[in-house]
């Protein structure tokens, strides 16, 4: 049967977005002063020819916008002058993902975006505005089977979650690009009072280190805080549907999304741990999506916060390469192995040291500054130390037809789990000393839009041979390597 | 099960490059105004890394240098002082290009970059006939 889906007006807001500030805020700044002012311009004049061609142009390609499904092929069809008509198979669709924002809410209009394996990154290959109740119909339609369980998970495990994955840096990333534009716009020093008001606050308080610590810490905290609120109303209302064949995962506050998937379509799925979740014995699940959503990662929460077993033992049955049975290599349990593992914190420590005091020795002006820097980078040390031992102690790789690997990234562990057909690249690392002690590091590349790796470091090079070998045949080939 | 191995002329043509660079570094020291005897010590090192390269460092990597190809999989081992070893099923590859310099065409040599989602691989100098028998192996178009 065939059905044929017109655009939601809404959609011409979606093509004069990138005329917003070159156009269409100029335009109506004009228009305020000719109100006030009484007085029309040449400039002016040309602004809204300018504006009345961008918006009938925006309308004619909202009008001519048509979905068309048919049996298993969805065509989409754009353009006004140039006609685009793409086709793609519903088999093929990596995942549909429809948002809301209180704008869309009030009109009863939903964003679509509809995202295939053969797109670029950071960007949905396709993306348009339909009314709501066709948004769900078209979910309807190309995620057919029916919800087998449903989790429901509550606003304190989003906010653990939330408040484990945000950081400050995420935080200046939101907050100040919105200041800049907001105070271009207004045209008022909004920076300008925000900064004094900063000075202000932080000159009540007296404490050991200079006031520029002061300002920094609350600029921190306060990009943490901006951070950690984006994240929570981002998630908060988290649910995960599983299907036969589907997963549908529905989170947000102001802005709903609803992000429908196949299972086939997950090439690995990644439990992980930043080190404040590590204190609350708490784990993450995502999993990777090959063509996914309009972000840079195509990864998928889909656990925001659980106990490790739990989360097995609830997606084992929708995901069996979850479980891992065989052998698994792990680095020798010796103290010089474990040496090896807490090599860099310890060169870091000592390089950290002298930086220290060389710096308090050069600049004794600045002695208590270098002492809180100190302070600081000590703190993230200790951190990376954990973790270099948490390699140490759960390090792990299982090869086989299920893949299993378990290592940290950067300070976050990670466990990594997928189907032997989905590695894309696996490199085995060996350094003049890893060759006199026997020992390789292993990286696992799974083939995806942003390419998940893990690296697992000082295992026994003969067992990881061994182990290659009957993976991925690879017998013959290393005994040619030995002769040779 | 195939091995294809380096030609004894990417070492030269590699000799050659290393020798062009301890040129134009050379001249670049010398167009700098120093003291001569940072001068003599810089030029010493370069020298002394130019010999190193060319006798010891260039023919190790050459010799370490094995693609082989079999059972869909592509195996590329190389490394003198890091032995790395790259394992890409066939299945994972996307597209292959060969890049061949001025020099490099002089000696009939192209580098092969097999390119997979997010990741590639190289593999330097190799003869055209080699790349072009490797190209059909792996089942993807060249250039």
């Amino acid at each position: 049967m065939k059905k044929v889906y017109r655009a939601h007006p809404l959609m011409v807001f979606n093509f004069l977005k990138p005329f917003l500030f070159v156009l269409i805020f100029p335009f109506i700044t004009a228009a305020i002063r000719y109100f006030t002012d009484r007085r029309l311009t040449g400039l002016f004049v040309l602004e809204i020819l300018a504006f009345l061609t961008v918006i009938s142009i925006a309308i004619a390609r909202c009008i001519t916008f048509r979905l068309i499904i048919e049996d298993n092929l969805l065509t989409i069809k754009t353009g006004i002058f140039f006609i685009k008509k793409s086709k793609i198979r519903i088999s093929r669709l990596s995942s549909i993902q429809t948002e809301q924002n209180p704008f869309d809410m009030l009109f009863r209009a939903a964003t679509c975006r509809i995202n295939t394996e053969a797109g670029v990154t950071r960007k949905s290959d396709f993306q348009f505005k339909l009314k709501l109740k066709e948004a769900k119909e078209i979910l309807g339609i190309t995620y057919p089977d029916k919800t087998i369980s449903k989790v429901r998970f509550s606003a304190f495990r989003v906010a653990i979650m939330a408040a484990a994955t945000s950081s400050a840096a995420t935080g200046m990333i939101i907050w100040v690009p919105t200041l800049r534009q907001i105070a271009n716009l207004v045209g008022v020093g909004i920076d300008r009072a925000l900064f004094d008001g900063i000075n202000n606050i932080t000159s009540r308080f007296h404490t050991y280190f200079p006031p520029i610590v002061n300002i920094v810490s609350l600029v921190i905290l306060v990009s943490y805080a901006i951070s950690f609120l984006y994240s929570f109303l981002k998630h908060i209302n988290f649910k995960v549907s599983f299907g036969e064949k589907k997963i549908a995962v529905q989170s947000g506050f102001f802005v709903r999304t609803r992000t429908h998937f196949r299972r086939t379509r997950v090439n690995n799925i990644k439990i992980e741990q930043t080190p404040l979740l590590r204190l609350l014995h708490r784990y993450t699940l995502k999993v990777s999506v090959g063509g996914f959503d309009n972000s840079k990662s195509v990864s998928q929460v889909v656990v925001p916060s659980g106990k490790r077993r739990k989360i097995q033992e609830d997606f084992k049955e929708f995901f069996p390469f979850l479980t891992h049975k065989g052998k698994i290599l792990r680095p020798e349990r010796r103290p010089l192995i474990q040496n090896l593992f807490l090599m860099w914190p310890g060169i870091y420590l000592l390089l950290m040291i002298t930086a220290a005091l060389l710096s308090a020795y050069f600049f004794p002006s600045f002695s208590r500054l270098v002492q809180f820097l100190t302070m600081v980078c000590f703190g993230f040390l200790i951190i990376y130390t954990h973790t270099c031992l948490f390699e140490y102690t759960c390090g792990s790789l299982k090869l086989g037809d299920y893949i299993f690997a378990q290592s940290n990234y950067f300070l976050n562990t990670r466990e990594l789990y997928c189907l032997k057909n989905n590695i894309g690249q696996l490199k085995i690392t060996r350094f003049p000393m890893d060759r006199v002690l026997g020992i390789c590091r292993v990286r696992l590349t799974v083939c995806s839009e942003n390419a998940d790796t893990i690296r697992v470091r000082h295992l026994k090079y003969d067992e990881v041979v061994k182990e290659l070998s009957d993976t991925f045949e690879l017998k013959e080939y290393f005994e040619t390597k030995d002769k040779k | 099960m195939k091995t294809y191995t380096i030609p004894k002329k990417s070492l030269t043509l590699w000799r050659i490059r290393v020798i062009m660079l301890t040129i134009v570094l050379l001249c670049v020291f010398f167009a700098i105004p120093m003291p001569k005897l940072v001068f003599i010590i810089l030029a010493s090192v370069i020298l002394f890394l130019n010999l190193l390269a060319n006798f010891w460092y260039l023919p190790q990597f050459m010799k370490s240098c094995r693609i082989t190809v079999f059972d869909g999989k592509v195996v590329i081992t190389r490394g003198v002082l890091i032995e790395n070893t790259h394992i890409m099923p066939f299945s994972r590859l996307i597209h292959s290009q060969t890049v061949q310099t001025p020099l490099a065409r002089l000696f009939g040599l192209s580098i092969l970059f097999l390119k997979a989602a997010r990741f590639r691989l190289f593999i330097i100098d190799m003869s055209d006939e080699d790349i072009t028998s490797l190209i059909d192996e792996l089942g993807v178009g060249g250039n």
